[in-house]
This record gives C-alpha cells, sequence and structure tokens, in this order.
C-alpha cells in the first residue's frame, strides 16, 4: 500500500533504503539518530551546521532531510529556508527538543513535512520519514495542524487513547480554529460532545453564542453516519449534501477565502469497530475526493484501539488515505 | 428842663443804645446771632453776625417764622422745632445744636438758647435766644473722632496696640487692638504691670522687667522682641516699644507705648535667612550660580560663582544671551533655545541640561532651572535661574549606566548559557537516554511483565526531569525570541502566563518589523515579563491587556491592566528593582519607559525603542 516507490521524486528506487540526510550540532545526538533509522534509511550525510548542510544536501541530494531547530549560526528554521531557496526539493523533517505548538507550527509554514520530539525519535522518526516520503504531513498534536492554516485543505488522521488527554486536545484545537474565526463542526457521541463544550467554556469561548452565530455546529455520530449509510453501504450522494451543507455554512459565516470549515469527527469509528473495515474506507475516499477542492481541515479522529498492534497493514491503509497523521502524546502508534 | 421822669427815660434809652450796640458788637465778634420772635404776629426779627450764620449782608432782619425753617437744615427741621415747641409748652429754656443752610448753600453749625415770654394768661408772647456758629467746633470735633476711628483702624492693620501705665497706682490702660492680641475679653481690665509675667515666656519677661525698670530709673525708652503667651496658650512674637511719660516737673509719673505682632514678620524673616543660607550653601557646594536675563536688552547678568564653573578668566558676570549661546555645545543650543520658548505665563518654569563648552576647551554639564516673567500681554520680559554644574552626576551617571549595561549583559550571556546548557545538553541527554531505553526495549523478546511496568516508570520519570530541566531553560532564556522572533515570543509567553495564573492576557500587535535587532526584542521582551508579573501581582484584577505597536522608527509595548494603581515615583524609590531594572534595560537601547498609574484608576506601562539608533546599542551574544 506504501506509494513510496511510485510518487517520491527523489529518484527513490523500489528496494533502495531512501536517503537521509541528518543536521544536528551535537554528534551523540547524530549517532542516536542513526542507530534508530538506519534498519530502514540510508544515512547520507550527518552534519553539525547548518550552513555546510544546505551545500551537502545540494551535492548529495538526499531523499529527505532531517533538521534540528537550535544549532549555532543558521538554525535550523533558517536551514530549511535556505534549502528551499537554492531550490533543494527534500522533504525536511524537524528533530527537536522544543514542543511550543509554534516552533511546529512555523516549520510547517517553511514547509517541513513533519516535527518529531527528539525524547520520542524511536517511534515517531521513522514513521515521520515515511509519511514524508508519501508528501504526508506528521505532527505530534491535532493543534499543530489546526494551527497550520497555511496548508490550506487537509485530510488529517488523528490517533487517541478516548481519554481526557484526547478531550484537551480536542478542546484546545478547537478553540484555536474558533478564535481563528474558522467555523467549527464537531461530529461525536454525546459524551464527547458535552465533555468538550465544557472545555470550550473553560478555554474562555461562548459556545452558546458560536452556536447561535453557526460557527459551531455539533452532530451525534450515530444519527451522522445513520443518515450517510443505506443498508451497510455508503450512499455518496447523502455524504456529498453533509459536505455541501457544511460548505455553504462557512461561506455564510467565514466568506474569507482564507477562512476553512474546521471539523473534528469519528464518523468512521463505529464501521471499524463492528468490523466493516470496507466500508469505513469507502467513507474516508469518499470524503478525501469530496473535500479535496475545498477549504476543509477535517480531523478524522480513531481510538488507537482501533489497530491491533500486530495490524499494521489496516493502521497504513488509514494513514493512506489521509494528508496528515498526528496522535495524542500519551500514545505509541502502531509500527 | 426835662423833668427827672423824662432825664430818667432819654438816660434809659441811652444805655439801652449802648448796650444794644455792645450786643450786636458781641454777637459779631462772637459770630453770633440774636433773635427776637413775635410769636403774636409771626415778626421774627435776627441780628448780628448774619453774613457768617446765613450768608446774609446785612446786620439785622425781619423774617416770618417760615423764613427761619427754611434756613434749618431739613434733616434738623423736625427736631428743632419739636425742641421749640416744647420749650414754650413746657415753659423752659430751650437749646439746641443744628445746622443752618446759607443763601450760598453752604452748611453752618450753630449751638442756639433761647427763651419764651409769657401774657399774664400764659399765653406766648415773644422768644427772644441767641445762637453761636460752632461749625469749626463741630469740625475738630468730627476729625477728632474720625482720628480716633482711623488710628484704631490702623492698630488693627498694623497689628499694634497702644497702652498706658501709672506706676503709682498699677493702673494699666489698653486699646482695643491689645486686647486683640493678647486675646483679652476687651470688657476686662487690663492686665496690671504686677500680673505680667503670665502674659510672657520667663526670658522675655525676665527682659521686658529689666526694660522697665531701666527706663523708669534712666527715662531711657525701649524697644524688645517679645515672646508674648496668649490668654489661649498660644505663643506669638510682639515688638513692645514704651517711653516715659513726665510731669511738669519732669519727674516720671508713668509709661507708655506700643505692642505690635510680629509673627508673621518674624516667620517670614526666619524663612528668609534659612533660604538665604541654604541658597550660598547650595551655591558653593552644589557648583552652581545665579542668572538674570533681561529681553529687550538681552543682558544677562551672573552671580559670582559663574566664572569658576565656567571656566572663564574674565571676572565680568554680565553678558549677553547671544554671547552666552556660543558656549553652548552646538548639539545643545535647539534644546536651551527651545526650553526658553516652551515658557509660558501658565508655565513660567523651564529646566534643560545642556553642555558648556569652556574656554580651555574642556567640556562640562550643566543643568539650568529658569523662571520667566511676562507682561501683561503674554510677552516674556526675563527670566531669573540657577544653573547647576552637574558634570559630575552626569560622569556618575554614565559610569552606572555602562555598569548597569554590563551587569545585564552580563546577567543575559550568563543566562543564555546556562538556558542553553540545560537545553541543548542536560535535556538532550535525558532526551537519548530515553531513546536508548526505547531501544532496549524493542530489542528485548517477550520482555517480563515486571520489567515493562519498571522501564515505563523509569521513562516516565526521566520525562518529568526532562520537563522541568525545558522549563527552567525556557525561564531563563526564551529560545522562543530568537527562533521565533519577538511577536510570537511575546505573544506565547502571555498565553503561557494567562494558563498558569488563571488571568486573561489580552495580546494584540500590528505593523511590528520583520527584523528586530536581538538586543531591542530581548529588551522588550523582559519590560513585558516584569510588567506582567507586576501587573498580576498588584493590580488586584484578572485582566491584562499588552499591545505591540510598531511605528516607521520605533516599536512601543504598552501592557495595561485597570487595577488599583499606584505612585510611579514612589514605586521607583521603593517597589523592589522592577521598575528600575526596565527603566535601565530601556536605556541601554536608547528607549523610554513611561507609566500611567493613578489610585484606583489601573495602570499603563509603556515602553518605546527607537529602532534607527539601535545601531549604536551594543549587540548582546544571543545564540542558543
Amino acid at each position: 500500500v506504501n506509494a513510496r516507490g511510485t510518487t517520491t521524486p527523489g529518484g527513490l528506487q523500489n528496494g533502495l533504503r531512501p536517503k537521509v540526510l541528518l543536521v544536528d550540532d551535537h554528534l551523540p545526538v547524530l549517532e542516536v539518530v542513526r542507530s534508530v533509522l538506519e534498519p530502514q534509511f540510508y544515512i547520507v550525510g550527518a552534519l553539525t551546521d547548518g550552513q555546510l548542510a544546505v551545500d551537502a544536501a545540494l551535492r548529495l541530494d538526499p531523499d529527505i532531510i532531517v533538521l534540528d531547530v537550535a544549532m549555532p549560526g543558521m538554525d535550523g528554521f533558517q536551514t530549511a529556508s535556505e534549502l528551499k531557496r537554492r531550490g533543494s526539493r527534500a522533504p525536511t523533517v524537524f528533530l527537536t527538543m522544543h514542543d511550543a505548538e509554534e516552533y511546529a507550527v512555523k516549520a510547517i509554514e517553511l514547509g517541513a513535512l513533519g516535527y518529531v520530539l527528539k525524547p520520542r525519535m524511536l517511534s515517531d522518526l521513522p514513521s515521520a520519514l515515511n509519511h514524508a516520503l508519501d508528501r504526508r504531513l506528521f505532527v505530534p498534536s491535532i493543534v499543530t495542524v489546526t494551527a497550520a492554516a497555511s496548508r490550506g485543505r487537509e485530510h488529517a488522521a488523528y490517533f487517541h487513547a478516548h481519554d481526557s488527554v484526547h478531550l484537551d486536545e480536542l478542546s484546545r484545537a478547537a478553540a484555536r480554529a474558533l478564535r481563528r474565526g474558522d467555523p467549527v463542526s464537531v461530529v461525536g457521541s454525546e459524551a464527547i460532545r458535552s465533555d468538550l463544550e465544557l472545555r470550550l467554556t473553560r478555554l474562555g469561548m461562548n459556545v452558546t453564542s458560536e452556536k447561535a452565530q453557526g460557527r459551531y455546529e455539533a452532530f451525534d455520530t450515530a444519527d451522522a453516519l445513520s443518515q450517510v449509510m443505506q443498508d451497510g453501504q455508503l450512499d455518496r450522494e447523502r455524504l456529498a449534501g453533509f459536505v455541501e451543507a457544511l460548505e455553504q455554512r462557512r461561506l455564510a459565516v467565514a466568506p474569507g477565502s482564507e477562512s476553512r470549515m474546521t471539523l473534528f469527527g469519528d464518523i468512521a469509528v463505529p464501521l471499524w469497530e463492528t468490523g466493516q473495515v470496507e466500508a469505513a474506507m469507502s467513507v474516508e475516499h469518499e470524503w478525501d475526493a469530496l473535500t479535496a477542492a475545498r477549504r476543509f481541515l477535517s480531523v478524522c479522529m480513531y481510538p488507537v484501539d482501533c489497530f491491533a498492534e500486530a495490524d499494521g497493514a489496516q493502521f497504513q491503509r488509514v494513514c493512506a488515505v489521509h494528508s496528515a497523521v498526528t496522535r495524542s502524546p500519551n500514545i505509541q502508534l502502531p509500527a | 428842663m426835662p423833668t427827672r421822669q423824662e432825664t430818667r427815660r432819654v438816660l434809659l434809652q441811652e444805655e439801652l443804645a449802648t448796650a444794644n450796640t455792645l450786643l450786636h458788637l458781641t454777637l459779631e465778634a462772637g459770630k453770633a446771632v440774636g433773635w427776637d420772635w413775635d410769636v403774636t404776629t409771626g415778626r421774627d426779627c435776627w441780628f448780628g453776625d448774619l453774613q457768617t450764620m446765613f450768608g446774609t449782608p446785612s446786620t439785622t432782619f425781619s423774617w416770618h417764622g417760615e423764613d427761619v425753617r427754611r434756613h434749618l437744615h431739613p434733616e434738623d427741621r423736625e427736631r428743632v422745632w419739636k425742641a421749640v415747641k416744647d420749650a414754650m409748652d413746657g415753659h423752659t429754656p430751650c437749646a439746641a445744636e443744628f445746622r443752618v443752610v446759607r443763601e450760598d448753600g453752604t452748611v453752618r453749625w450753630v449751638a442756639a438758647q433761647g427763651q419764651f415770654y409769657y401774657s399774664h394768661d400764659g399765653a406766648p408772647q415773644r422768644m427772644l435766644g441767641v445762637a453761636v456758629d460752632i461749625t469749626e467746633r463741630k469740625a475738630d470735633e468730627e476729625a477728632l473722632h474720625h482720628k480716633d476711628n482711623e488710628l484704631a483702624e490702623a492698630q488693627r492693620l498694623a497689628g499694634v496696640g497702644s497702652w498706658q501705665w501709672d506706676p503709682e497706682t498699677d493702673t494699666v490702660i489698653w486699646s482695643d487692638e491689645l486686647y486683640r492680641i493678647v486675646g483679652r475679653d476687651p470688657r476686662l481690665p487690663a492686665v496690671n504691670f504686677r500680673d505680667h509675667p503670665q502674659l510672657y515666656t520667663p526670658e522675655s519677661w525676665d527682659r521686658l522687667r529689666r526694660a522697665v525698670e531701666e527706663a523708669l530709673r534712666t527715662g531711657a525708652p525701649y524697644e524688645l522682641d517679645l515672646e508674648m503667651v496668649r490668654t489661649d496658650g498660644a505663643l506669638l512674637w510682639v515688638m513692645a516699644r514704651g517711653e516715659v511719660q513726665r510731669d511738669q516737673a519732669g519727674r516720671v509719673v508713668g509709661l507708655r507705648g506700643t505692642l505690635q505682632d510680629i509673627s508673621e514678620r518674624r516667620a517670614g524673616q526666619e524663612a528668609l535667612r534659612e533660604s538665604q543660607e541654604r541658597l550660598v550653601l547650595a551655591a558653593q557646594a552644589g557648583r552652581m550660580y545665579a542668572y538674570e536675563w533681561e529681553r529687550a536688552s538681552d543682558v544677562v547678568v551672573r552671580s559670582a560663582n559663574c566664572a569658576q564653573i565656567l571656566g572663564s578668566t574674565s571676572k565680568l558676570r554680565v553678558t549677553t544671551r547671544t554671547q552666552m549661546m556660543t558656549t553652548v555645545h552646538p548639539d545643545d543650543r535647539a534644546l536651551v533655545v527651545d526650553a526658553t520658548r516652551g515658557c509660558t505665563p501658565e508655565h513660567p518654569t523651564n529646566r534643560v541640561q545642556y553642555r558648556v563648552i569652556r574656554p580651555d576647551g574642556s567640556i562640562i554639564w550643566v543643568e539650568k532651572h529658569g523662571r520667566a516673567s511676562f507682561d501683561r500681554d503674554g510677552e516674556m520680559q526675563r527670566m531669573i535661574g540657577m544653573v547647576v554644574d552637574i558634570t559630575e552626576r552626569k560622569l556618575a551617571e554614565e559610569a552606572l549606566s555602562s555598569l548597569s549595561r554590563r551587569l545585564i549583559e552580563a546577567q543575559e550571556a550568563e543566562r543564555a548559557r546556562i538556558a542553553r546548557e540545560l537545553h541543548d545538553d542536560i535535556a538532550q541527554r535525558l532526551a537519548m537516554t530515553l531513546v536508548a531505553l526505547d531501544q532496549r526495549r524493542q530489542a528485548a523478546e517477550t520482555p517480563h511483565a515486571e520489567v515493562l511496568r519498571q522501564t515505563d516508570d523509569v521513562r516516565r520519570q526521566i520525562e518529568d526531569v526532562s520537563r522541568r530541566v525545558h522549563s527552567l531553560s525556557h525561564k531563563l532564556h526564551s529560545a522562543t525570541l530568537h527562533h521565533l522572533g519577538m511577536t510570537t515570543a511575546m505573544q506565547s509567553f502571555c498565553e503561557e502566563l494567562s494558563a498558569q495564573q488563571e488571568v486573561d492576557i489580552i495580546f494584540a500587535y500590528d505593523d511590528i518589523p520583520q527584523e528586530i535587532p536581538e538586543e531591542i526584542s530581548l529588551c522588550l521582551f523582559r519590560v513585558l515579563q516584569e510588567a506582567l508579573h507586576n501587573a498580576i501581582r498588584h493590580s488586584n484584577v484578572r485582566r491584562f491587556e499588552v499591545e505591540l505597536r510598531g511605528a516607521s522608527d520605533a516599536v512601543v509595548l504598552t501592557v495595561r491592566d485597570s487595577g488599583v494603581g499606584f505612585d510611579p515615583e514612589k514605586a521607583m524609590k521603593g517597589r523592589g528593582l522592577g521598575l528600575i531594572s526596565m527603566q535601565e534595560r530601556l536605556k541601554l537601547v536608547n528607549g523610554e519607559l513611561s507609566i500611567d498609574s493613578k489610585r484606583e484608576r489601573g495602570t499603563s506601562i509603556h515602553a518605546r525603542v527607537p529602532l534607527s539608533a539601535a545601531g549604536s546599542a551594543q549587540t548582546l551574544a544571543l545564540a542558543t
């Protein structure tokens, strides 16, 4: 299912490990990163300086570049800008100690496809590199995805543990979108919806007023699902109607070209949980197609336990249909 | 041959004529008139000095009652007529003082006495009387009365009371004003000399007693400043003057004198003396001179110290302002001119600091304080003031400023170094430890459940330590400022702080130039941190506004709350180092801090940093 062999423009061929250029001013870190990546990736170079990295990137033509943020001289952000300016087409993934959202947002605005925190590198860095090679964004938090509005349309898969960490992240992301002036829609269970409203209020949002202005709307998952499914099959017309209604609401509430309809939903989850994998996938594919040309940020929320640890293939299928992958900070993604 | 009876009649007539002539002469000499009023016919015959009294140029005149009435002053007519009527009815003599209006309109005072004569049946027949002109006496009386009033008024105004003392009987007489000065009820008798000790402090009484004894013995007058104890217990300063009174034989029979309340004058003298002393001391110690400039002539007159301060060899204390301006440092001339121009009748004072180039080429700093005076049209007439040599203070300030710059630089550099160490080294090593732990765990085939639980525990602990290290590093020196720029750093600081302190911080910004020198962004960031921490600690409100505005040549940061407010001047002196450190930091980037705060009316802190002049500020080493 991995499409990297055919889509990566870096001259990658099937059977060869992707070429990675590492940039970090700390040699011990470079050593650890090498040990983490080497089974899957080929390290073409490991450099401790941004300026040297730019020259090396142009010379070594890596498939992907891993960049530290804090470096003496040219820092990671400056290095990424310089790479872009000098015509490097290799996607960049940041590997850093900085866990503040603003850093990740800045990285994405500079065109990076991944943002990985160093303590999580063993699980996250290989994933991030693979997603990046597929031109998919990988970031450590749903809030970052919401904040990185510069990417415009986004169809993100968000894996969580169905706990308070998840709800906390969800509420901060929704608040962020509302503060930006974007309309927000939520598809979730009664428990999730009422919890979310409580948390939004605690974050200083006036949910009643947002609802009255049509900027916040919530749907029940079961209701929504029953509307778009007909005899266990996806009714494309009805799903299209649902998407169109959302689009119309966006245009009515925030008609500017900068606004995004931001939707947090778990409509496919009941299908996964009842083993209707193909139906779930068809909902995702259809959604992806329906929103492809619209200013939609769709965050598909999946409890990570939908995917057995051994069942990496199903997880990969879900990721493949999204443009971005993210997860709650307290979970490990399947390999 | 006349008969004896005839002879007697002739003699009588002659005597009568003589007596009549004498009467007329007497009346004229004494400015008096007489009258003989025949009540039955109404004919009233007046004689004597009619010229003086009525302005009638003759010695006799015959009127009717009505004519007399007409000559009486309107205000006195009823009174006089009533007196006449009472006398007629009561068979009593009649006496009255009244005014008459002469033919020429002038008014004379007269004193008149008359008496009625009656027929056998008791009916009034005639009235005879004499009237004397008393105008001059009346004027004297009036003047005397007026003088008494004037004296009392003068005493009251001057705070001068007068007194007399008869040592024989120890009788003391006080004027009203003296009663007022002493604070004694004027209905009581004056205080005897015997009881005078109660009126003065012991020291003053002692001096007064000796002066009085001396006066009685030698006749010498005295003048003393005494401290008086009023009856209400208040103390006041009086000047007592006394002199002896002698009888015709030259013996001293008493003392008289005045007592003047001089408390205010004395307080004024005291203040003047003190201020003069202070001025002299200040001028000597503080190296300053006074000046006076007259605008019309452009002449400046200066006090003696000016030569020493300005290093001039000439002893000339007079110059012109134009001449004076040539010694002002060229860069500061506009400042000096503007300071003078800025004076208005509403704000007549100014203060300006500038440099003076002395004849030997050395430069001194002076501070000029001036006060302008204006004419009625608001045109400046002259200016007086002081010029203080502040060179040493300026040098000290510069040294202090350079010291605080070095301190702040050193502090920031050290903070940055430690933060970098924590973040890049310690936190990173911890992160690598975690990765290594994860690798071991991954490598272990079918790990024991207990081992898994323990490694998870260790992982959590390391993560916790790592978070603390990161947060400490962030607090010491925010790398965000370097990597993401001032606006983002400030915004996330506001968000973090509002979450951590559970307060609302509204952050707004616009037009912030992309490239802001790091010493400026660090300075403003530190000001923001300090200002917000202060506001949260002291304002008693939970909502704060932060505004970052860019102008073409400056960045302005404003931190505002609507809380309890404070007195900025006091706070600068007393409230820890917060405000001072903000000010010091801003100084280093040529910025300025202004605080707008009123009790219960909230506080606004504005920090303004010019962008153009920033190049001159030294760059801090901030790489992270």
